[in-house]
């Protein structure tokens, strides 16, 4: 904050650009326009409960109610079971996440740096991107088996591809000017690559992650189809086998809210890392 | 005209000789000439503009120059070694600014120190010096995203001082800032030269900051990129914004503007050049 405030105190001398009035008034509205926001969002999920309830009463077969959910939430955890099964599931799309991110960043670097490799992946990455990782179920228990390797791989592998192919196009993207600055300031191999290339990689590998993370939870339910016998997704699936429609809809919520969680805390950590970039 | 006699006697520093650039032409394998067979020397310590149409190759010429595109045939030598790519001694401004996002003002400019190689303990302060060249100070740790187009523009030159280049390439660098902050860069980057003295290749749109700021004006034309003709300022050195009103400054404009018309027409309107220089004549009464 003190920076910006020396920085309007000198831009007042110097090149015209905001005018300080304009701009005090500016972050007023910003200001105000936040509390707006803010408040969108209890009301954003206030209403959903409110169409939820209604939709509960006008299709009660279908729909579970509020009060049958909460009441379903109340005996999962006060039983244990919901807390083992969330647990369960954050480990699996956990590591499935890390090591998806981990093997896709490189990757989508290399795939930008050496033009015969991506003529020789690319082909690869548009087959596999478009066979649902459930398809694959069959294919990962030959190769895996049914212990946990098998449920992490097919999160990995949606999570690896998600975060390859963000990656990989926000690399090519990176402002071609950028790279030209530092080669003219004598900038060239690896130290173009760490100290520009990188840095400048560094939203969309945010975007990648992002986005992995939200392919590795929409997988989830796939992945516990192998012989789970816990975890979010195979209490849905055993949910609905005794049509337990409390249940179901309580694993539905519960995988949303924790990937709305991973989600927000990813983008907290990207507003700290890269608070140079317009983070949406 | 003693002054330019001197200059004369200055030694070359850019030397570009039948300089041809060819493009491929996406898709089919074509090629199409952005520079034809061009020849333009630059005496050391010298301040070329570079005007011309839209696509004449005038930023084609000046990247040439940085190494930054390769010539088809001729060549660039700059102090005698031919160009084969970027190098310290030539330093780029880009109209874009091109400032590191994620580096703060101080840090842009001390990329450029620790390229050159200056001891990381020297650095700041070395930054600092460079910043107040171009009057720039208090910003050290903005960053940019938070800076105006004056500011960022003036960081870029700090950086590209800072590399201690002996050529300065500027292309078109306050061609996106509004009237007046345009005028105070102007006025800071003569200043900056005064006070460290560099060749510059300078390309512009505007025909009064071409004038404003150079020893020469080139003037380029296109189909195909070439230089038409050129153009000595005969101005003071210690130029000031008021000489922008002076009556040579104006008949030099007119008659450049003119014979940027003529390029950009392409035909040779000699009826509206006769009624410009009688305009140009009737001002100069005015202001007499
Ligand atoms: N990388 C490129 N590939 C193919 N053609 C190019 C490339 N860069 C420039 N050209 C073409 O070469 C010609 C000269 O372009 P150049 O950018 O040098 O012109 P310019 O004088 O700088 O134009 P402007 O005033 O608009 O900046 C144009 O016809 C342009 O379309
Ligand atoms: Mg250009």
């Amino acid at each position: 904050m003190s920076n910006t405030e020396k920085f309007l105190e000198v831009n007042r001398n110097q090149d015209s650009v905001p005018n300080t009035k304009i701009t005090k008034q500016h972050n007023f509205r910003a200001r105000g326009f936040a509390v707006i926001y803010r408040s969108m969002f209890i009301v954003s999920l206030l209403s959903g409960i409110v169409i939820w309830a209604a939709l509960s009463v006008l299709l009660p077969k279908d729909v579970a109610s509020p009060v049958s959910v909460s009441q379903a939430l109340g005996t999962l955890m006060t039983n244990g079971t919901l807390p083992i099964d969330i647990a369960y599931s954050v480990v699996r799309v956990a590591v499935g996440f890390t090591v998806g991110l981990v093997l896709a960043i490189p990757v989508a670097f290399a795939l930008n740096a050496v033009r015969g490799l991506r003529n020789l992946l690319d082909p690869w990455i548009q087959f596999f991107r478009v066979i649902p990782p459930i398809a694959l179920i069959p294919l990962v228990i030959v190769f895996f088996g049914i212990g946990e390797t098998a449920k992490v791989s097919v999160i990995f592998f949606a999570v690896f591809l998600t975060v390859l192919i963000t990656t990989y196009q926000g690399i090519r993207m990176i402002d071609a000017t950028l790279i030209r600055a530092a080669r003219v300031l004598g900038t060239s191999g690896w130290r173009l690559f760490a100290k520009v290339i990188v840095p400048a990689a560094v939203p969309s590998i945010f975007t990648g992650a992002r986005l992995g993370i939200a392919s590795g939870w929409t997988t989830l339910v796939a992945a516990e189809l192998i012989a789970a016998s816990h975890g979010l997704g195979f209490m849905i699936t055993q949910a609905s086998q005794y049509f337990d429609l409390p249940a179901i809809y309580l694993g539905i919520i519960t995988i949303g809210v924790i990937g709305f969680i991973f989600d927000r805390l990813l983008l907290r950590v990207e507003r700290r890392m890269i608070s140079w970039a317009d983070v949406g | 005209m003693g002054s330019v006699d001197r200059q004369l006697l200055e030694p070359t520093k850019i030397e570009i000789s039948d300089l041809v650039v060819k493009y491929e032409t996406p898709g089919n394998g074509d090629t199409q000439a952005a520079l034809s067979k061009t020849t333009l020397n630059v005496r050391d310590g010298e301040f070329v503009a570079i005007v011309g149409p839209s696509g004449c190759g005038k930023t084609t010429l000046l990247n040439c120059v940085a190494g930054l595109v390769r010539a088809s045939s001729g060549f660039v030598r700059v102090d005698g070694k031919i160009v084969g790519g970027p190098g310290r001694d030539r330093g780029v401004v880009f109209q874009q600014y091109a400032l590191f996002p994620w580096l703060s003002v101080i840090e842009n400019v001390i990329f450029s120190l620790e390229m050159r190689g200056v001891p990381r303990t020297e650095r700041a302060n070395e930054a600092r010096r460079y910043l107040d060249l171009v009057g720039l100070s208090g910003v050290e740790d903005v960053m940019p995203k938070a800076l105006s187009g004056g500011m960022k523009q003036r960081v870029a030159i700090a950086r590209a001082y800072a590399a201690e280049p002996s050529v300065l390439l500027m292309d078109e660098p306050f061609g996106a800032l509004d009237v007046q902050a345009k005028e105070r860069l102007q006025v800071a980057l003569l200043r900056a030269l005064q006070l460290n003295p560099r060749t510059v290749l300078f390309v512009t749109h505007d025909v009064e900051e071409a004038i404003f700021l150079s020893d020469r004006v080139v003037i380029m034309g296109a189909n195909p990129g070439r230089i038409v003709s050129e153009t000595p300022v005969e101005l003071q050195k210690d130029r000031v914004v008021e000489d922008k009103l002076s009556e040579e400054f104006i008949a030099l404009k007119s008659q450049i503007s003119q014979e940027l018309r003529v390029i950009e027409t392409g035909k040779y309107e000699s009826e509206a050049v006769r009624k410009n220089n009688v305009i140009s004549q009737v001002k100069k009464m005015e202001l007499n």
